[in-house]
């Protein structure tokens, strides 16, 4: 069998029982599109990438929406990692260099746009920085009023609590009543409750981080001062869940489809 | 101040320490494995607090400073206990330093698509360089056309170290596509050349050898420096600079006709087999760099065009 040989009409790259890429094959299926689901290690297999100068030719220039990029591997197995290191890879550049669209597209130096591991660096990224500081350390604060994540569990407590042995990163905690998630797709954004925000803007505002960090497809949290004084990005989600996704859904499936099949 | 920052037994950081020594520079080395087993504190934006502590010695970081660093990820050889601690300093030191204001050489991030070669040759070409025509695949079909048209070598797709070897067109009938993906390149006979770029420096060697691949055994190659033709350096200047980097080592087959054909950009260079071979003519300009006053280092630049590489 030839690898190269699959030509759908929109291909779904996710890993087994990815709710979200199930949810919109049905939808891309319903509205009559071949669509193929396929975890990153078979994706990365149907592409040709022919470089010669300055052109780039990837077949099949097929729509795809990258949910996962790298094949899993059991990380003692040194075959397996530099196999699975050769098909992200291949997919990374097949992603980057298609002429098709591609949510989300990898960048020259990554896949998630300009996200970072740290908050402090993809708020400043992100245009959205509003100067809290951010510590990775070893030890704990000593001190009560921060939010600390465990590296190695990401359980997170407020200090004096420790969420785990360590290392640690650390955050001021800050004084938000809540929280509210938007969902951005493209140039557009949803609210996932109906709640009175005021003149908080988030859906522009989200759309306008999310263009800035190279994300078409993302969920921005934003924590919500009291009574909807002001709201600070608590995290940028480039792959988002189902779970967060989900009061927003058939707005969200029916707009990546517009974005993916123009 | 230089930091030094980078595995104890890396050679190339080895080296660099003890050119910046032999100079007379300034120069605190915080080696990552005893960090990894150490205490460190680093705060984005700085706030004149930040420290490490690999073992007896506490290195208070100047964010101001100039920085060399080789930031490996050892973790995979790692039992599964020590791999968070390891992964957890290599994050605590990528976002501090990509939030530096001083000079670092090189800031985490930019270069990354040398990871993968397609995306890697295909920027180098858009940067004005000559590269030789690639395929990537899992179609034995094309592969086998890619290798029958002219001879072509290959290489891992990805930034893991593999010598290229030369193929055979035959090597591909009956291809599995589940062995794939395969990365070939058109063959460029001729001999190496290795440039290093450094800042506004332009450092190049020629390499004579009877092998595909000089760095199988670099013994049995000849050096020679290679004065690198001023077009084709001001164009590496230019694309070291634009790729966010203030140190890249530069890969070239030399044609017969006289062509240089890039080959990759390493963002990480191991460059301290080439620098013995220049009478430390790298880690000269290295320094001059990183102890050079700030206007010339163009810091900010660096920072802001590393920033955008990354976004």
């Amino acid at each position: 069998m030839s690898a190269a040989r699959v030509d759908p009409s929109l291909l779904l790259v996710g890993d087994d029982g990815d709710p979200v890429v199930a949810g919109l094959a049905e939808l891309a299926r319903a509205g009559g599109r071949a669509v193929t689901v396929a975890p990153p290690a078979r994706a990365a297999r149907m592409f040709s990438v022919a470089c010669d100068g300055a052109r780039a030719t990837v077949e099949p220039a097929v729509p795809m929406l990258l949910r996962a990029a790298r094949p899993r591997a059991d990380p003692r197995d040194e075959q397996a990692r530099f196999h699975a290191d050769e098909l992200a890879a291949t997919l990374w550049a097949a992603g980057a260099l298609s002429p098709a669209p591609v949510v989300n597209r990898p960048g020259p130096n990554g896949w998630a746009g300009g996200l970072s591991a740290s908050a402090a660096v993809t708020e400043r990224r992100a245009g959205v920085d509003e100067g809290r500081a951010e510590t990775f350390a070893t030890a704990p604060p000593g001190d009560g009023g921060w939010w600390v994540e465990d590296a190695g569990t990401r359980r997170v407590a407020v200090s004096p609590d420790a969420p785990g042995p360590g290392p640690f990163r650390m955050r001021p905690a800050a004084a938000w009543e809540g929280y509210e998630l938007v969902a951005v797709v493209g140039d557009r954004a949803w609210r996932s409750t109906a709640l009175d925000l005021g003149g908080l803007r988030l859906e522009p505002r989200s759309v306008a981080a999310c263009r800035a960090l190279g994300l078409q497809f993302a969920a921005v949290t934003w924590g919500i001062e009291p009574r909807a004084a002001g709201a600070a990005v608590a995290r940028i989600d480039a792959f988002p869940t189902a779970e967060q996704l989900r009061p927003c859904w058939p707005d969200v499936a029916r707009a990546l489809l517009a974005l993916l099949t123009p | 101040m230089i930091y030094a920052i980078g595995v104890e037994n890396d050679p190339t950081l080895a080296h660099f320490v003890r050119g910046a020594v032999h100079a007379g520079a300034e120069v605190r080395v915080v080696g990552l494995r005893a960090l990894a087993a150490g205490e460190w504190r680093l705060t984005i934006p700085d706030d004149g607090e930040s420290v490490a502590r690999a073992g007896p010695e506490e290195v208070a970081l100047d964010p101001d400073g100039a920085f060399f660093c080789r930031l490996i990820d050892l973790s995979v050889a790692m039992d599964a206990a020590a791999t968070p601690r390891w992964a957890a300093m290599l994050t605590a030191l990528s976002a501090w330093l990509s939030e530096a204001p001083g000079l670092v050489v090189n800031r985490p991030g930019p270069g990354g698509h040398n990871s993968s070669k397609p995306l890697h040759e295909h920027l180098l070409a858009a940067a004005g360089l000559r590269v030789p025509p690639s395929v990537t695949s899992s179609d034995g079909e094309r592969l086998r056309a890619f290798a029958d048209a002219e001879p072509a070598v290959v290489k891992a797709v990805s930034g893991v170290r593999a010598h290229a070897r030369r193929v055979r067109p035959e090597e591909f009938d009956g291809f599995d596509p589940l062995a794939g993906p395969v990365h070939l390149q058109r063959l460029v006979e001729g001999h190496d050349a290795r440039v290093h770029v450094v800042g506004d420096e332009v450092h190049g060697l020629e390499i004579r050898a009877t092998g595909l691949d000089y760095r199988r055994d670099m013994a049995d190659a000849a050096f020679a420096p290679w004065p690198v033709p001023d077009e084709l350096a001001r164009t590496l200047v230019a694309a070291t600079r634009d790729l966010g980097l203030a140190f890249a080592g530069w890969d070239f087959k030399l044609a017969p006709g006289g062509e240089a054909w890039c080959l990759e950009a390493n963002p990480m260079p191991g460059y301290d087999p080439y620098d013995r071979r220049l009478g430390s003519a790298i880690t000269g300009a290295l320094l001059r760099l990183m102890t050079g006053d700030r206007e010339r280092r163009g810091d900010d630049g660096l920072r802001d065009r590393a920033s955008a590489a990354v976004g």
